[in-house]
């Protein structure tokens, strides 16, 4: 019986080749995108799982409110909380700090500047990192030791049997030997921590000047607990440590009111398996992703499953006639209802899995370009594990179910004599036919939606002017100690300066996507103060040509008494005229008051997702200039840049030659959202594509199903365009009404994914009109070549056709 | 074996209601061949259905088999159908995606008949059919006289006791309808009841007894040809 099946449906398939394509195509891109949308889920549902005791290790992290109840995410927190919490609380038993950095490892072949994690020895006894040699426990508890991963390893040395290797290291704090005293592993694509190699944390210059002090959050602390997650509450714990330390901080007073008119801090600790999952917490250090998009995009992968769901069923319920004479011919010679349905369903198991066979290939094809897109590395061949097996078949089961079910019932319900007549019994499938055709545009005209949107603000937020100029600027680092930062960043910027390529050079503290810092203070009268401080030179607002909009510019002779503030200060701090006020108590200190000497415009620091922010520029008399900007002329750029490495290289051959252009580093605040805007681009056009040959198939049919009908039009005198008409209007109306099933859903899940930016385009009527007009546009286009072919047919012919 | 009593089939739509079928009593015992017939709408064909089983009654009884099946559902009737009745009609009714082997094989796929009896049984009817040179054939590929001779093995490979033959000869020409007729004589001689619609007062010679419809109602019953023999 199954042979028979098997071979009746083989040959049914081959006879219908169109439709028979339209069905395995669809399916097939809709089980690709599927498929993909679970390999990506998993593969970010599966980080950190790892550790050994995962349901142990916690972050710490601060959700602290402002005084106007607006909540700030953050994972950076004071240095001395660390051991604080390790003294206070029973129930945490290991803590260990960590922090991002860089350092210039001089190796044999030259110097190589490298991202580098300093921590505590208790992050690899927290942490399932593995071992090839040493300790790395005992490394971090050593001033001088030093952790490398076997790709460090093997790149500075060429080998992991480094134990004892003394290696030469700058760091802020100078350059110093340390000696390898562990080898590790390098974490797995799926480790939220990413390093090459781990110093201790004394090793760290901030360590050594801010280990006690409260007041300002530069380290992540990691913890782990007496027992797995959900039996603490260290809520009590987390306030006395605030009550003791930073009561000005605390949720509650020492009068155990709610306080008002200040920001407070609720520290909680988040399940490190959440922390990749927690884009709330992005910091260098952590890099989530958001769980916002991966639904966007398993919803994506749902639409176009869904519409070659609807293309199957409707192909199916438009071809039911053409099988009646079949099923009444079983009907009569023995066939009951379950061995039709059992056939049908078996024919739509056969094209589904014909379909998943075809996705395989195209999986195997694309999932190069795919990971490149999304810096993934998702792989078929590894997915040995079983939940991805049974997600697929249950994946596979839905779709056959969906696709099958209804058509099925349908065929099984004929009676032997309707059947072998050709009797469609009043035709009931008609309207179902025409629900099915508005609903499957409908989810295009949603996905067309999402993808004219996101197209749009991504063009919006590239097209936002900034505030500044940042084409044609080259941000250099300068990687090299702290102490010796004042001397080389002044004498870089001479040797860049001298060029004549160069327009001008600014020294900056730090740049876009390149860290920030962020004060708050108190004046003598008690009011609480809050902006980013850069650290500039007198050069920077004509680099970066900002406007100054009143008062004057920094100048060379100003020193830390001088300060720029932009608009959004001026605003958030109701300064009526700000020239000349003066920041008393500014950064805690009250023997220096700045003076407010001019404003400049607002610029977007960050990104557009969030609003300009309150901002100072001042010379910090330190003068930690880590970066240099330099504007250049925009002819010969590369022979330009060509000229400042060797001069760099020449005047200082101990720092690394790094630099990029500060459009780069713009680009990149927006990485998440272009890839966003590919895969919505690309879901976009299948679904156009899938929708429109299932909308070819139906008119194929329609159209065979009328051709008497215009025969005997055009008979009576019906002209090719009065055909065209009437052949048109079914679709030209449900291509219409899709836009009431349409419009609203897309509206809402759009408008929810432009809250996420601060600056945003207007999601307008615009936008769904084109939508629904592309949709329409295909639609006829589709069916417009059928339609003309038999419109213009010979009515001999049409009528001859019974 | 069948005996209708008051049987009775109406259709009903929004506008008309058409009475196909009119207090129709009639009693066929095991081994008769009879001929229906009567004008075009007369009911011949519904008659055929309802006795087929393919089609309810509106109303009467209908014992088939000592089975009271006027008021069976579809999966019941199914059942009956497949362990006792053949159908033969004018259209052939083959299923084009079949070779003729497979059509002729398909109602024992669906009496579960083992793969070796069922090669047997299929093999016996094509023989007796004279088809065997064409089993791996498509129905397109065939004559009309072949193709309901196809039809015919399809109808006689489960050995039912009750044939039902739709104007089988209706779309052959007198060479080929002849055949036809004959090997439905040949098997009524072999002892399967066979009830027959037809046109051609010819082919109603064959039988042993015709049954005249009109509107729906019979107008005449009588022996004829084989029966006076």
């Amino acid at each position: 019986m199954l042979k028979h099946y098997l071979i009746s449906t083989l040959r049914r398939l081959g006879r219908a080749k169109g439709f028979t394509a339209i069905n395995i195509i669809g399916m097939s891109v809709g089980l690709t995108g599927s498929v993909l949308a679970l390999l990506l889920v998993r593969y970010e549902l599966s980080f950190d799982k790892y550790h050994e005791r995962l349901d142990r290790i916690h972050l710490v992290v601060n959700r602290s409110v402002s005084a106007s109840g607006k909540v700030d995410h953050q994972p950076w927190l004071p240095l001395p909380l660390g051991p604080e919490l390790l003294a206070t609380s029973t129930e945490i038993v290991r803590s260990a700090r960590l922090t991002l950095g860089e350092v210039i490892v001089h190796g044999g072949s030259g110097s190589f500047e490298e991202d580098i994690l300093f921590g505590e020895p208790y992050l690899f006894e927290m942490l399932s990192f593995a071992v090839i040699a040493g300790d790395p426990v005992a490394a971090l508890a050593q001033p001088d030791g030093l952790v490398m991963t076997r790709q460090s390893a093997m790149k500075h040395f060429g080998t992991v049997d480094l134990i004892g290797q003394p290696v030469s290291l700058t760091t802020e704090a100078g350059r110093r030997e340390f000696r390898v005293l562990g080898v590790v592993e390098n974490p797995p694509a799926q480790s939220t921590l990413q390093f090459q190699m781990v110093l201790p944390l004394q090793a760290w210059l901030t360590y050594t000047t801010r280990a006690l002090n409260w007041n300002a959050s530069n380290t992540h602390i990691l913890v782990e607990t007496a027992g797995p997650v959900g039996k603490f509450d260290l809520t009590d714990t987390f306030l006395a440590i605030l009550l003791k330390n930073r009561s000005d901080r605390a949720p509650v007073t020492d009068q155990g009111e709610i306080p008002t008119g200040r920001r407070y801090w609720n520290l909680s600790l988040l399940p490190f398996v959440e922390a990749h999952l927690s884009p709330q917490y992005a910091s260098g250090l952590l890099q989530p992703v958001d769980p916002q998009n991966l639904m966007i995009l398993a919803g994506f992968a749902a639409i176009l499953l869904i519409i070659a769901i609807f293309n199957f069923m409707l192909l199916a319920l438009g071809r039911l006639q053409s099988r009646f004479k079949e099923v009444g011919v079983r009907r009569v010679v023995g066939a009951n209802g379950a061995d039709l349905t059992a056939m049908f369903m078996g024919e739509v198991l056969l094209t589904a899995l014909f379909a998943l066979g075809i996705s395989f290939l195209i999986l195997e094809l694309t999932l190069p370009s795919f990971n490149k897109l999304l810096g993934r590395d998702l792989a078929l061949t590894t997915a040995t594990d079983l939940g991805f097996w049974a997600s697929l078949l249950l994946l596979v089961g839905i779709l056959v179910l969906a696709a099958g079910l209804y058509p099925a019932r349908k065929l099984a319900s004929l009676q032997p004599v309707q059947a072998l007549h050709g009797i469609d019994p009043s035709n009931p499938e008609k309207r179902s036919i025409q629900l099915g055709v508005i609903l499957q545009i409908s989810l295009t005209i949603i996905i067309l939606v999402a993808a004219l949107v996101i197209n749009k603000q991504m063009k919006f937020i590239q097209e936002q002017p900034l505030g500044f100029n940042e084409s044609q600027v080259v941000l250099y680092k300068i990687a090299t100690e702290m102490d010796e930062l004042p001397l080389w960043s002044q004498r870089l910027k001479e040797v860049l300066s001298r060029d004549s390529g160069v327009q001008s050079v600014a020294k900056v503290s730090y740049s876009v996507n390149r860290g920030w810092n962020r004060l708050g203070w108190r004046d003598n009268a008690g009011k609480p103060w809050r902006a980013l401080v850069k650290d500039v030179d007198e050069d920077y607002l004509k680099t970066m040509e900002i406007a100054l909009l009143s008062g004057r510019d920094l100048a060379a002779q100003d020193g830390e008494e001088a300060m720029l503030v932009n608009e959004a200060f001026v605003e958030a701090f109701g300064l009526d005229e700000p020239i000349g006020y003066v920041l008393d108590g500014f950064a805690g200190d009250a023997d220096r008051d700045p003076t407010i000497i001019g404003v400049f415009s607002d610029f977007h620091f960050f990104s557009l997702r969030s609003e300009v922010a309150p901002m100072i520029l001042w010379k910090n008399p330190a003068e930690y200039y880590q970066y240099l900007l330099a504007r250049i002329a925009a002819d010969d750029v590369s022979g330009t840049l060509q000229r400042l490495g060797d001069s760099w290289k020449r005047a200082a051959p101990g720092i690394p030659l790094n630099y990029n252009f500060l459009d780069e580093d713009i680009q990149a605040l927006y990485i998440q959202e272009q890839k966003l805007q590919a895969v919505t681009r690309g879901a976009a056009i299948l679904a156009l594509t899938l929708s429109a040959m299932g909308l070819l198939g139906m008119a194929t049919i329609e159209i065979s199903r009328r051709t008497k009908e215009i025969g005997i039009r055009k008979v009576l005198g019906a002209s090719v365009p009065e055909i065209m008409g009437l052949l048109s209007r079914r679709m030209v109306v449900s291509s219409l009404l899709a836009n009431i099933i349409a419009w609203p859903v897309a509206w809402i899940v759009m408008q929810k994914w432009l809250g996420s930016f601060a600056y945003r385009i207007e999601l307008g009527p615009g936008i769904l009109l084109g939508a629904a007009s592309l949709a329409l546009l295909v639609s006829l286009l589709t069916l417009g070549t059928l339609a003309m072919r038999a419109a213009t047919a010979n009515p001999v012919d049409s009528l001859r056709y019974e | 074996m069948i005996k209708t009593s008051g049987l009775k089939k109406l259709y009903v739509t929004e506008e008309v209601e058409t009475t196909a079928l009119n207090n129709i009593n009639i009693e066929i015992d095991a081994g008769e061949f009879v001929a229906i017939m009567g004008p075009s709408g007369c009911g011949k064909s519904t008659l055929l259905n309802v006795l087929g089983m393919l089609d309810n009654p509106t109303d009467g009884e209908y014992y088939f088999l000592d089975h009271e099946v006027s008021s069976y559902t579809e999966s019941q009737r199914a059942n009956l159908r497949k362990n006792n009745l053949g159908f033969v009609f004018q259209s052939f009714n083959l299923i084009d995606e079949l070779t003729v082997y497979e059509n002729v094989e398909l109602p024992l796929l669906y009496q579960k008949v083992a793969p070796a009896a069922r090669k047997e049984k299929v093999m016996a009817a094509m023989d007796q059919m004279s088809m065997t040179h064409r089993k791996n054939h498509f129905p397109q590929q065939l004559s009309g006289g072949q193709q309901q001779r196809v039809a015919v093995a399809r109808a006689v490979v489960a050995r039912p006791k009750v044939i039902l033959a739709d104007e089988p000869t209706g779309n052959l020409d007198s060479a080929n309808g002849d055949e036809v007729m004959g090997l439905l004589a040949d098997l009524n001689k072999d002892g399967t009841t066979i009830i027959m619609v037809t046109h051609a007062p010819q082919y109603a010679e064959y039988s042993n007894r015709v049954i005249h419809l009109l509107d729906g109602r019979v107008v005449s019953e009588k022996m004829s040809g084989a029966g006076r023999a």
